[in-house]
């Protein structure tokens, strides 16, 4: 059971995880954390002309959540910054491939998901306020 | 209420004894059982507290992990959380063995 859990890649991610640190010159920077567990989260956007041209994470937390906060960056790395809307649960769970988390854990994988989504509501509410009510209404949280 | 106490340290005692063993292990507080009540709080090299008990679950083995309440220590010990096994009446020198297979179990696949 956990041997499926704590694969080679999750691992990985743990102990070297990709595009973590603080980002100079970030448009939105938002912290979250899971105060049950104490895993935290802060991911940095750099976003050009609509789409995320640098993205980096910094936390602390168990190897789910953060080996799943490093493997979000790799996703959404230069892509549109739109897509982060269409995100969901099971997207998250198929990209960190452990889509049998139990309820206990499952939060540990989600939470840089949600920590993304609020950044990307707070930087179209600073900088295009008119569209920030429609992203907002057709994002789901997960 | 003496036999109990009893019980307990010597529960302890083989447990502190069997952890000291494991080099990747880092166990909080005084040495003597008589020091403490019958629990350890410990860490196991880098895992997470979280990751410890859900594998350490796998196995039957029940523990607690997190924050205990007591943010603040972990700052000072600078842990983001720690793991607790705490033991009573009803726990067997034979559990202890588990439980600390479990551990080993663990750094197997975390490969420490």
């Amino acid at each position: 059971m956990s041997d499926d859990i704590y694969r080679e890649i999750i691992l990985d991610h743990y102990r070297n995880p990709r595009n973590k640190g603080k980002l100079e010159n970030a448009d939105v920077t938002v912290h979250d954390s899971n105060p049950l567990c104490g895993d935290e989260i802060d991911m940095h956007l750099k976003v050009d002309g609509g789409v995320i041209s640098d993205v980096k994470f910094e936390g602390k937390g168990c190897a789910i959540s953060q080996a799943s906060a490093s493997m979000l960056t790799e996703l959404v790395m230069g892509k549109d910054l739109n897509i982060v809307k269409d995100l969901k649960k099971e997207d998250i769970l198929e990209n960190i491939g452990l889509t049998n988390l139990g309820p206990a854990r499952i939060k540990c994988a989600l939470l840089s998901l949600k920590v993304l989504k609020v950044s990307m509501v707070k930087y179209y509410s600073e900088n295009d306020p008119q569209s920030a009510e429609q992203i907002k209404s057709e994002s789901s949280l997960y | 209420m003496e036999n109990i106490r009893k019980h307990e340290i010597y529960l302890t005692d083989y447990a502190l004894e069997s952890m000291l063993s494991l080099k990747y292990a880092t166990i909080y507080g005084p040495r003597d059982p008589k020091d403490r009540g019958g629990l350890i709080s410990f860490n196991i090299a880098d895992i997470h507290p979280h990751d410890l008990a859900t594998i350490m679950n796998d196995h039957g083995i029940a523990i607690r992990s997190g924050h205990h309440c007591a943010q603040v220590l972990m700052q000072r010990l600078d842990v983001p959380a720690t793991s607790r096994a705490s033991f009573y009446i009803y726990n067997t020198k034979e559990e202890i063995d588990r439980f600390v297979n479990a551990i080993k179990e663990a750094g197997r696949i975390f490969k420490i």
